[in-house]
């Protein structure tokens, strides 16, 4: 975790809420790092759906962050869903929909066209119900990254309805928390994705923005991070911006203008 | 123009006594405090004060998004409690606690405001929630007229739990919902739908917009006053599918977020918030609009105040014209004598009239003034190209 | 030039660090040193192991060279002149290392182009590599004839200082004008995916199921080249291992049964999309690398490029010159085209490795690919004339792009 975006964040998201990390012409990937060893270096038991890249990319970057995810995960603390690996095989079996499948995997919804997440439900369901004797304090789902379902041929409205469940059990009935990540190109005419991304902020009480610089590419300044955090009346969500740059381990925040290479 | 809220909303809404949350309440919310809570108190009215009714709401019941706000605002008096019996003694708080919300979410408290507000009989009212945005938890003891319904945990079945599908949405689930709500006959229903958006992206519009349809007509044939509130985010919907469904209420209310503004100094710090647009259509006649900004304080007070046009903001310019011409240390302008001066000076070469005509009268080929023109290209004015370029 | 300083830095710094690099590419489960493994290296940044894309310019463009498990995605030129050269490149530093290849292409046949690939230099390297290590010793024979008398300290080095000095080992140089032997060509082993081949033409393509035939075809046989080859280290210490280099033309072509973007809602709209998923799945999993061209028409549609390129690791597009107006620009004079870097990975660690800037505009000539920064060339012009002075401005503001893709704002900043 970056010590100085937990100083920024400073006691949100709390329990029981759903955060929204999204990019905009840069890569936010940095902030599934930040929130994956902050949970997991704060006891809770997470649930990661690893949908882009390997588990040892996330174990590498993890080790120089300070958390041993090989570890956690024979422990039991984190349940690692690594969707590349078992993808290729489902993907080329076709079945056509209401076949009745044995084995039922969490991607079952590759092999299936149209079919909605309820195997990936399931699965997050199981690995996040409360153990008794484990230990750890509330569960955390967090996913790496949503817009690839959109790729994989999911529907938005199946992608959305599988949100809607995990925040419903996860946020309201374990009091855990959801994070997930999800592009946003502004200017990709992808409206799929725009529609996903605008649902989510209808849903989310914290979003993190990471976005690129307006005056273009920087060595200096790697991006701008606007943080928004929803209030319950209306017309008073307030909004922070920072900018940031990102090192071999550790991000570095300042406010806007203040970076150490301008000053 | 003041911009301090109404009067009458205020002794309605502010409550006479300090608001408390009543301890049962606590255990519900260990780790943190309750984000978001709506109270109001049912004061106990003095017999005197004038009944000011507004007129009852119109029949046949009106579907659609909720009531202008500022008729709901100075709509409600303060009613004899003498009009209905049933009513619990007076000075009763209630705090209903909803989970923290979004921005837009105004139907919640505007729905459990409106009931609130009244305790003046035609208002008393009973308000059904059907959740599917956001979970709110409702309070024990469960207030008398107002009644949660949980769509949000299980909406497309892949729990196997008992509840209210999307699949079986319609007219008739809805209303034995909305019957099940009430106790007794008599006072109107509202039911609100949080939010209509979710029913619009798991069934097709038309199919939503017929089962409230359905809703209505049965409740009608069954004596039932209903009213139907829905929050729709528009930004989640193509602008056709708004348009549509829009066009089928008969209220609705659009906010919009308003830019920051500094605080105007004056009696009380007013910054709205939110632009609501108000559109109230009546069968007969002229739909009414109405534009307000509002703000929602904490401690759930609405404060609204008709839109300002630009010169009373405050925050814009002077939009006078300025004479460019005043305050100069030259003249640039001119007393009437010099102006008669002016025009009374002959020019070289300014013909009088008579020297006109004689000349146009003139000599035949006398050659001191013919004009002989021929008409050339330049004359060919074309009136549907008058730049000759286009290209034909 | 920037390419001749950085292959020497790489090569001095390599001796340095040996080839104890470590870490498995891009988390392929062998831990490969570079010793093991011909044409490899590890990366000077984050020990990644490396392999050649057969263009040194452009391996110092993305930081040294081509990950392995990775796939670099080139987007084509309009008239494909330059990307089909990059990916013979490619194709070619696989035959001189040693690795597999395995090419797949809906319009050639694999054959044709094996047995286009250019030829590289590697007499010239070898003999400038004998001069240099050979050291003072031999060009004594050679100072005497050619003894200078003021800058006397430099007549002992080579006499030819051209970029084509490089190290034997990793980024070779090749002749465009010539082409491969043919028993280089039959040194490694190649496998290839012909697709009139494996689909005929009365089948449907886009038949079976929800994804395109061809491309499930192509995924199968990938897959079981990878198995039966161990290039995914199932197999036990039989053979060395080897990388296997996929090649793959003008993927999303009409050629391959793919219309997405043709019409509003095309029958099978994820099937490039899935094949992507699935092929990182398999590279990530396996010793290979992959380089994909997508055709021009594609590169247009946004929608479809977001997509793709989310799920490709590095993403390079050229812009050729030859097809545009910017023919008769003085500006681009030098140059036949511009290098857009869209992409680059974050591999195992939170940064990448960015180069200092992102107007880059590549050069063929007929020994060496170079990828340079682009210099406007000094106005030299008689006449201030207001017309190329727009241009300049024009062409700058489309140089400038963003932190990952052009600037947003319509502002153009001049610093």
């Amino acid at each position: 975790m970056f010590s100085e975006l937990n100083n920024i964040l400073n006691n949100s998201p709390e329990q029981g809420e759903c955060v929204l990390l999204c990019d905009s012409q840069t890569d936010g990937n940095f902030l599934v790092h930040h929130f994956l060893s902050f949970y997991l270096k704060g006891g809770c038991k997470v649930c990661f759906l690893g949908l882009i890249q390997s588990f040892s990319h996330y174990s590498l970057v993890a080790q120089k962050l300070g958390v041993n995810l090989p570890a956690a995960r024979q422990q039991g603390q984190l349940v690692f869903m690594e969707g590349l690996r078992s993808s290729l095989d489902l993907l080329l079996t076709h079945e056509p929909e209401g076949t009745a499948t044995q084995s039922e995997s969490p991607l079952q919804f590759l092999s299936s066209p149209g079919a909605d997440l309820r195997s990936l439900y399931r699965f997050v369901r199981t690995s996040l119900s409360p153990s008794p004797g484990s230990g750890w304090k509330f569960p955390v789902l967090i996913v790496d990254d949503l817009s690839v379902l959109l790729s994989l041929g999911v529907s938005t409205t199946n992608i959305l309805s599988f949100i809607h469940y995990c925040r419903a059990s996860i946020c309201s009935q374990l009091q855990g928390n959801v994070v997930v990540l999800a592009h946003d190109d502004a200017d990709s005419e992808d409206e799929e994705n725009e529609l996903l991304v605008k649902s989510l902020q209808h849903q989310s009480h914290l979003t993190l923005r990471a976005e690129g610089l307006v005056t273009g590419y920087c060595k200096d300044i790697h991006g701008q991070l606007k943080i928004t955090l929803r209030s319950p009346l209306p017309g008073r969500n307030t909004t922070k911006v920072f900018q940031y740059k990102i090192q071999d381990k550790n991000v570095s925040f300042f406010a806007r203008g203040t970076s150490p290479a301008v000053l | 123009m003041s911009l301090a809220p109404s009067s009458l909303a205020d002794t309605l809404l502010a409550p006479s006594h300090p608001p408390s949350i009543t301890p049962s309440l606590a255990p519900h919310f260990p780790a943190k405090r309750p984000s978001f809570l709506i109270r109001f108190t049912v004061t106990s009215p003095t017999p005197s004060s004038p009944h000011t009714s507004p007129p009852p709401p119109p029949t046949p019941p009106t579907r659609g998004l909720t009531p202008p706000l500022s008729s709901a605002l100075c709509g409600c008096g303060c009613g004899s409690l003498a009009q209905s019996p049933s009513l619990p003694p007076p000075r009763f708080s209630c705090s209903v606690a909803v989970e923290r919300s979004g921005t837009l979410r105004c139907v919640k408290w505007v729905g459990g405001w409106s009931w609130g507000s009244g305790g003046s009989g035609w208002r008393i009212q009973v308000v059904a929630v059907l959740d599917y945005d956001l979970k709110s938890l409702p309070p024990t003891p469960s207030p008398p007229r107002l009644s949660f319904h949980d769509g949000f945990t299980d909406p497309l079945g892949w729990e196997d739990s008992a509840g209210l599908k999307v699949e079986q949405v319609c007219g008739r689930e809805l209303l034995s919902l909305v019957r099940g709500s009430r106790g007794e006959a008599g006072p109107p229903i509202t039911l609100a739908l949080d939010s209509l958006s979710f029913l619009l992206a798991h069934q097709r519009p038309a199919a939503v917009c017929r089962s409230l349809q359905e809703l209505q007509r049965l409740a009608g044939s069954s004596g039932l006053k209903l009213r139907v509130l829905c929050l729709l985010h528009t930004d989640l919907h193509t602008a056709e599918v708004v348009r549509a469904v829009s066009h089928l209420a008969s209220s609705v209310l659009e906010l919009s977020p308003l830019p920051p503004t500094p605080a105007p100094r004056g009696l009380s710090p007013f910054v709205p918030t939110c632009r609501a647009h108000s559109i109230h259509k009546r069968r007969a006649g002229k739909a009414i609009r109405k534009v307000e900004n509002i703000s929602v304080q904490p401690g759930f007070i609405l404060q609204s105040v008709p839109e300002l046009t630009g010169s009373q903001t405050g925050a814009e310019s002077d939009t006078s014209q300025a004479d460019p011409a005043a305050n100069l240390t030259f003249r640039l302008r001119l007393t009437e004598e010099e102006r008669e001066a002016r025009e009374r000076l002959s020019l070289p070469f300014h013909f009088t009239t008579e020297r006109k005509t004689r000349l146009l009268r003139g000599v035949r080929g006398a050659g001191q003034g013919q004009i002989y023109y021929q008409p050339d290209s330049g004359d060919d004015i074309d009136d549907e190209d008058p730049d000759d370029d286009l290209d034909v | 030039m920037a390419a001749p300083t950085a292959t020497s830095f790489h090569r001095r710094s390599r001796s340095q660090t040996g080839g104890g690099g470590g870490g498995g590419g891009g988390g392929a489960t062998a831990t490969a040193t570079a010793a093991s493994l011909p044409g490899t290296r590890a990366s000077v940044h984050n020990g990644q192991l490396l392999v050649s894309t057969g263009v040194p310019s452009l391996d110092y463009m993305l930081g040294g060279g081509l990950a392995v498990g990775t796939l670099l995605l080139i987007e084509e030129d309009k008239y494909e002149s330059y990307s089909w050269m990059l990916l013979k490149y490619f194709l070619a530093e696989g035959v001189v290392c040693g690795h597999s290849l395995y090419i797949a292409s809906a319009r050639d046949h694999p054959e044709d182009i094996i047995q286009e690939l250019p030829a590289p230099l590697l007499d010239d390297v070898a003999q400038s590599t004998l001069e240099e290590e050979s050291g003072n010793v031999n060009s004594f024979a050679t100072a005497s004839q050619n003894s200078m008398k003021i800058a006397w300290r430099y007549q002992n080095l080579p006499k030819v200082q051209t970029a084509l000095v490089c190290s034997s080992r990793f980024g070779h140089y090749y002749d465009v004008s010539k082409t491969m032997s043919v028993e280089q060509q039959h040194s490694v082993k190649c496998h290839s995916f012909f697709l009139p081949d494996e689909v005929p033409l009365e089948f449907d393509v886009t038949k079976t199921g929800d994804m395109n035939f061809g491309y499930i075809k192509l995924l199968r046989s990938i897959q079981s080249v990878v198995r039966k080859e161990g290039f995914d280290g199932a197999c036990p210490q039989t053979k060395p291992r080897n990388i296997l280099r996929i090649g793959i033309h003008s993927l999303g072509s009409l050629l391959w049964g793919e219309e997405v973007g043709l019409s509003e809602n095309p029958e099978h709209s994820c099937s490039l999309t899935k094949f992507l998923y699935a092929l990182r799945g398999l590279l990530r999993t396996s010793l290979s690398t992959c380089i994909i061209t997508v055709p021009g028409h594609l590169t247009q549609n946004k929608v479809i490029m977001g997509r793709v390129r989310k799920l490709s690791d590095t993403v390079v597009g050229l812009e050729s010159f030859n097809s545009s107006e910017r023919e008769t620009n003085p500006l681009y004079k030098d140059y036949h085209g511009l290098l857009h870097i869209r992409q680059l990975p974050r591999l195992n660690s939170l940064i990448c490795d960015a180069p200092d800037t992102k107007d880059l505009a590549f050069k063929l000539k007929r020994k060496l690919f170079t990828i340079e920064r682009l210099h406007l060339p000094p106005d030299l012009s008689d006449t201030v004339s207001r017309s190329s002075k727009q241009d300049l401005a024009e062409s700058a503001k489309l140089l400038s792009s963003g932190c990952g893709g052009g600037a947003r704002g319509k502002t153009h900043l001049d610093f």
